[in-house]
């Protein structure tokens, strides 16, 4: 069975590392000190099972499970957790497994055994449960890609475009398409974001000014960015007050 | 991640905040407040007349229009000052005593003139009453003093009483922090890993507990010595090295000041562990945290500086930790101290001063 160790500790890491290679049917293939180090190993070591400390600074660990379930064949999950109140109850009623620091060797044995891949609901409602404090935003988007699945910092994303069945995602490396509905990254990225026209949400914190096209019609433009968006009469507005504001 | 925030701790630590430079007055029309100013005031006319006349001239008439006179006093402005509890104590001392002490002394003039007929006899009717205005003075001269002194008597005791809330709450709060479970098990999941992989580091590691430990478990915080504070943030700062590795950076190139100069127990360090807990651990990349300590003539002052992540100034933690260390500094050293905390170009800065004066520094156990 082959084992991805992630924690920020080094310590915490070099505990797990030392107690699974004790056992000649487990092997760590690698470790990872952060969520998206987490992502992109999974992608390229493919492990059995991820052992996964909840608390990381950046992208928590409940945040690396919602996205690594975008993947083609997704890994089990394991979490771990030094002390978390509404966690290990939150654990306990989605039947995903967990395990308390410092690790006994046999929980963590008992744990890798059984463990299983948490589907999106308990995912979601583990990540309702444990994360209201840190706010309901994911630091990053995952969007399954040829490669496994992308990620985008939060804060790299220019805008949001829905087109058509797909919704259109520009960030500072490039752009992807996903098939999350704009409606619900407006929701989770509300106060960061901003709706500017039917079919387009805009980042407020690359917004650079308002403009007009030869025909007359508002659009906004980004610090860096060649492209325009398009802005309904509506949203005027209150984009004015936003850049005023700024 | 489920943040924790420092918990509301001492109960009234509203009142203890803004009650500090304004007037304390404690609440005089409780039943049992009025029952000891009643026999605080028979006894104090007693004393008097066992004073001015001995046992001999002992006389119930004299007593009777004494204690008359005093408890209309005492009760009356008791009455007032209770009434206008609220904004007084919103002034500061200086101010509320003299407000105070302006009503005590009308309530005083105003029940002279009764008293006056009283001991005379009623004026009779269409003689133009005379006061003895000697004896007005008398009564004036008297509640100024008794009222100054109960005044001071009060003041004293309630920065008494906020002194001793101050360093109880500190001791509270950094057993709290030991104990908080993040800090707790993640400290122990590391001694775990370090007891095979590292034993020399592991014992360090727990010596390095204990003296944490011990800080926050004594029973009182004397003002110690900057040698042993230091010592104990350096204590507290490799544990979390331990713990997130490269991530936590430490700067004490700026730190020139003598170690024997006082400084209460648990100032700097809880100011490191605000900024390892708010400023570094957030980030994904760490950060530095830069503390400085020198003397400024006879000013001592103190610097920890910390990359500003996400809010780090609003959380409540912070802040009530600050204003802890400022009320010990000011029960420690007197009004010259101080703690600002601002923040300057992305970097969380608290700056703390005070004249530690000429007072030897005492020793901790």
């Amino acid at each position: 069975m082959k084992v991805l160790v992630v924690d920020d500790e080094p310590l915490a890491r070099q505990r797990l590392v030392d107690m699974i290679s004790k056992s000649d049917d487990l092997q760590v293939v690698g470790e990872a000190e952060d969520g998206p180090a987490a992502v992109r190993a999974c992608m390229q070591l493919a492990p059995d099972v991820v052992l996964l400390d909840i608390r990381m600074p950046g992208m928590d660990g409940i945040e690396v499970a919602r996205h690594l379930d975008r993947m083609e064949n997704p890994p089990a999950v394991v979490f771990c957790t030094a002390f978390d109140q509404y966690a290990v109850s939150a654990f306990d009623v989605h039947a995903v497994g967990y395990l308390l620091k410092p690790v006994r060797r046999s929980a963590l044995l008992d744990a890798l055994a059984s463990a299983r891949r948490p589907n999106r609901a308990q995912i979601q409602a583990l990540q309702s449960d444990i994360s209201p404090a840190t706010g309901p935003g994911r630091t990053h988007i995952s969007v399954k890609s040829h490669r496994g699945i992308d990620l985008v910092p939060v804060g790299d994303v220019y805008f949001f475009m829905a087109d058509q069945k797909y919704v259109r995602i520009r960030h500072r490396e490039g752009e992807l398409l996903t098939d999350e509905p704009l409606k619900s990254f407006e929701e989770e990225f509300a106060g960061h974001f901003l709706r500017v026209h039917r079919n387009a949400l805009v980042s407020l914190r690359h917004l650079d000014g308002l403009e007009r096209d030869r025909q007359g019609h508002f659009q906004v433009r980004f610090k860096g960015l060649d492209e325009r968006v398009p802005v309904s009469r509506r949203s005027v507005a209150e984009i004015r007050k936003v850049l005023l504001d700024s | 991640m489920n943040q924790i925030t420092l918990p509301a701790s001492a109960p009234d630590h509203n009142d203890l905040r803004t009650s500090r430079a304004t007037l304390f007055l404690p609440d005089l029309c409780a039943s049992d407040a009025v029952l000891v100013m009643i026999i605080s005031v028979e006894l104090f006319v007693l004393v008097i007349m066992l004073g001015a006349f001995g046992l001999r001239g002992f006389s119930w008439e004299f007593l009777a229009v004494t204690s008359f006179l005093a408890l209309w006093v005492v009760l009356s402005s008791a009455a007032v000052l209770c009434a206008l509890r609220r904004p007084l104590q919103r002034l500061p001392v200086a101010l509320g005593t003299a407000a105070c002490m302006l009503v005590i002394l009308g309530i005083t003039f105003v029940f002279s003139l009764p008293a006056d007929w009283v001991a005379q006899g009623m004026p009779e009717e269409g003689v133009v009453a005379s006061l003895d205005w000697l004896n007005v003075t008398r009564n004036l001269l008297i509640a100024l003093i008794v009222g100054g002194m109960l005044l001071r008597y009060v003041q004293v005791q309630s920065a008494l009483r906020h002194r001793e809330h101050a360093e109880l709450d500190q001791r509270y709060r950094a057993l709290q922090a030991r104990i908080r479970p993040h800090f707790l098990f993640n400290s122990m999941n590391m001694l775990a890993s370090l007891v095979s992989a590292s034993p020399a580091l592991a014992e360090t590691a727990i010596e390095d507990l204990c003296e944490l430990f011990r800080a926050a478990l004594q029973d009182r915080l004397d003002t110690a010595t900057f040698g042993a504070e230091r010592s104990l943030c350096e204590s507290y700062l490799r544990i979390e090295q331990l713990r997130m590795g490269d991530r936590l950076r430490v700067d004490w190139e700026g730190v020139s000041l003598d170690e024997a100069t006082p400084i209460p127990l648990l100032t700097l360090q809880p100011l490191l562990e605000n900024a390892v807990y708010h400023g570094i651990e957030p980030l994904t990349g760490g950060g530095n945290i830069t503390i400085r300590a020198g003397r400024d003539g006879d000013v001592v002052r103190l610097e920890v500086r910390n990359p500003c992540a996400h809010a780090a100034v609003t959380r409540p933690g912070n802040q009530m930790a600050l204003e802890n260390i400022r009320q010990r500094l000011l029960a420690a050293f007197g009004s010259s101290a101080s703690v600002l905390a601002s923040e300057e170009e992305g970097e969380f800065v608290v700056r703390i001063a005070y004249e530690p004066g000429r007072a030897p520094a005492q020793r901790t156990a």
